[in-house]
């Protein structure tokens, strides 16, 4: 490891090498906070401008915007309920909540932190254990990964206060969406009513950008169009030492389940996100808070999402296999650099995984120095009367929503969501459990009938698991203690008073 | 002005109760639906339960709707008729975006709906128009490549002059 870093150091720290990473930076913080524009999409367009570089360089660059752009896309989620990317889908939830209550500056200050210590701790992970964390996450087979979105929609859709009945619909319906199209098992379309984009499914992206941004910009201009919404100068706060101590479990959960999701190929920052959130709520002693606006609700998403993202890089490096889907854009540069990935990678090429390690701390790191200029700036823009931000708000979705497949039905689908999600948080049906069986829900089908055909049709393959079995053991104790409980509160009346 | 408000405990679990029961009588179409997957389920098996799910939750609302036992919960709108405008710019700007294109479609789209939702503040109806637009031409289609409509006939002739 120490010849890791030594090697790294003085490949990265060049005048040249070092510019790069702070242009990674900056464009990862606005790629990150512009919705439409994702780290990956960032990564991508970059790709070819790349040739032109050494491959440390060009790595060195996309880490940095990678690691950046997965903190940065909270920022719009925090201040305007837009998620600027989709791993900050989950932190829309309470962060917005914090901003409406007037503390958008600690919203944004947990969400830094967080983001940073989630960050470098995955990066750190990477730096020390790569290999050794890429086996761990091959023992991930399809009965894990089920068993996994299984306990985090059950932790969904029982946590919170408000009505259940309405979020567990809501689960359901979630759940649901992500039937729409192609079966990728049998070829079978499913509801796709003859329309080709439907044959790709319901992207979530215009979901998250219709049920969360557009609702809110039809809820903004019902107000006074004229009035400035937000305070003056939104500076950000960095949770005091008493915060942080409190909120020291939630790290502590989240930055490993992060990078451990993160380095399970193909499932990503978003699912470690949510399954973070879950975990989170369903280990507080107050799950009915989560969705009010906490800094749990906060700390737990943005730490396991820039944990995951580092994560992500394990098995891209050291085995070959990316971990998202930026990184498989990342490898594509890699392969396309001459560079072979795969353990050998460590043993012939130690100044180049060096750098591109320590690349991803200091750009967390950075993250903490950086964005609370860049967050001074980026939110000047939006500091505008509310009838034009709302305007601001619909057309950044449209764009976004349209840019993601170049498809005008995104754009139907964008209005569409955003017309449901109003309607229904009207009537306060909860929006979060629709997007979380959205984004889960197709992984959900997949593993399950996966792991089925893998066992011969035998459903006993998630018991025999121990991992599996553990998980659904959990998941199984979280859905019977609350009945337990009720029936031991009506059996003994005098308790419960 | 239609106010959803309680109507709407009812009307939305209506709705979802009558689209899932649809898309549950859907399910049993899919192609090879009836065919057993050799080693697991088939292609219908988790529509089929999330619908059977949806129908059954949606009873239950209705069930306490009708009851009096839901809760009003809806929220009081202070400018309601600024939904409507919304949902019919919106709807306009998704139909015209293909013909028109983003490019002309999009200055006359936001100084119009602003002005149709009440904002009178012409410094920043100008100001938003001209450099918003200005903004969302510059990033996406200039410097981030990424292909905005450009519409037909003459709007797409007026799109190549700027992008």
């Amino acid at each position: 490891m120490l010849d890791l870093i030594t090697q790294g150091a003085q490949t990265l720290f060049t005048l040249a090498n070092i510019s790069w990473l702070l242009l990674g930076v900056f464009i990862g913080l606005l790629a990150g906070a512009t919705p439409g524009i994702s780290g990956t999409m960032m990564v991508a367009i970059l790709l070819p401008l790349t040739f032109g570089l050494n491959s440390t360089t060009a790595l060195v660059l996309m880490t940095a915007i990678y690691a950046t752009a997965v903190f940065s896309g909270s920022i719009t989620a925090v201040l305007f309920r837009t998620p600027g990317a989709p791993e900050a889908a989950a932190t829309v939830l309470d962060g917005y909540e914090m901003t409406r209550q007037g503390k958008p500056h600690q919203a944004l200050g947990h969400a830094m932190f967080a983001s940073f210590l989630g960050g470098t701790f995955g990066a750190l992970v990477f730096l020390a254990a790569a290999p050794q964390l890429a086996r761990v996450a091959l023992e991930f087979g399809s009965p894990e990964i089920f068993a996994l979105i299984f306990f985090t929609m059950v932790a969904v859709a029982t946590m919170g206060g408000g009505n259940r009945l309405k979020g567990l619909l809501c689960s359901f319906f979630g759940l649901f969406l992500a039937t729409v199209g192609m079966d990728v098992i049998t070829g079978t379309y499913r509801y796709t009513f003859n329309v080709p984009i439907l044959a790709a499914g319901v992207s979530f992206i215009p979901a998250i950008l219709g049920l969360f941004a557009i609702s809110e910009a039809i809820r903004m201009v019902q107000g006074p169009v004229t009035e400035t919404r937000i305070v003056k100068k939104v500076k950000t706060i960095i949770p005091r030492l008493g915060e942080i101590k409190r909120l020291l479990p939630t790290y502590l959960r989240s930055g490993p389940l992060g990078v451990l999701i993160g380095a399970l190929p193909g499932v990503g920052a978003t699912t470690a996100s949510f399954v973070s959130y879950a975990t989170a709520a369903r280990f507080s002693k107050h799950p009915e808070k989560f969705g009010t606006g906490i800094a749990e609700g906060i700390a737990a998403p943005e730490t396991a999402n820039n944990a995951a993202a580092m994560g992500a890089m394990v098995p891209m490096l050291s085995l070959g296999i990316p971990g998202s889907a930026t990184t498989a854009v990342m490898l594509a540069a890699i392969i396309l650099h001459g560079l072979r990935p795969g353990p050998f990678l460590f043993i012939r090429s130690p100044d180049f995984v060096g750098a591109i390690m320590l690349t991803a701390i200091i750009a967390n790191v950075l993250i903490i120095a950086v964005s609370p200029i860049f967050i001074r700036f980026f939110t000047r823009i939006f500091q505008i009367p509310q009838g034009v931000l709302g305007t601001v708000i619909i057309i950044l979705c449209v764009t976004g929503g349209f840019a993601m497949r170049n498809n005008i039905a995104d754009v139907w689908m964008v209005f569409g969501f955003g017309i449901l999600g109003f309607v229904l948080e009207k009537h306060k049906f909860p929006l979060a459990p629709i997007v979380i069986g959205l984004v889960l829900g197709q992984l959900f089908e997949q593993e399950f009938r996966r792991s089925l055909a893998i066992a011969h049709g035998d459903a006993m393959i998630f018991f025999t698991n121990p991992i599996s079995a553990a998980i659904i053991g959990i998941t199984i104790l979280i859905l019977i203690i609350p009945l337990f409980r009720a029936l031991w509160r009506r059996l003994s009346p005098s308790r419960a008073r | 002005m239609v106010d959803l408000g309680k109507r709407g405990e009812l009307l939305i679990p209506l709705s979802f109760l009558l689209v899932s029961a649809y898309f549950f009588y859907l399910a049993f179409k899919f192609r090879g639906a009836f065919v057993m997957i050799r080693q697991g389920v088939g292609p219908d098996f988790f529509p089929k339960i999330y619908t059977v799910v949806i129908m059954a939750f949606s009873l239950w609302l209705i069930y306490r709707a009708v009851k009096g036992k839901a809760t009003l919960e809806s929220e009081k709108t202070l400018n309601p008729q600024n939904l409507w405008i919304t949902v019919a710019f919106m709807l306009a700007y998704a139909f015209l975006l293909e013909i028109v294109g983003f490019i002309v479609l999009t200055p006359i789209w936001v100084a119009t709906y602003m002005l149709a939702i009440g904002m009178r503040r012409w410094k920043w109806l100008i100001g938003a128009t001209v450099i918003f637009s200005a903004f969302m031409i510059v990033v996406f289609p200039k410097l981030m490549l990424i292909p905005l409509p450009r519409g037909t006939g003459i709007f797409r002739e007026i799109s190549y002059l700027i992008f």
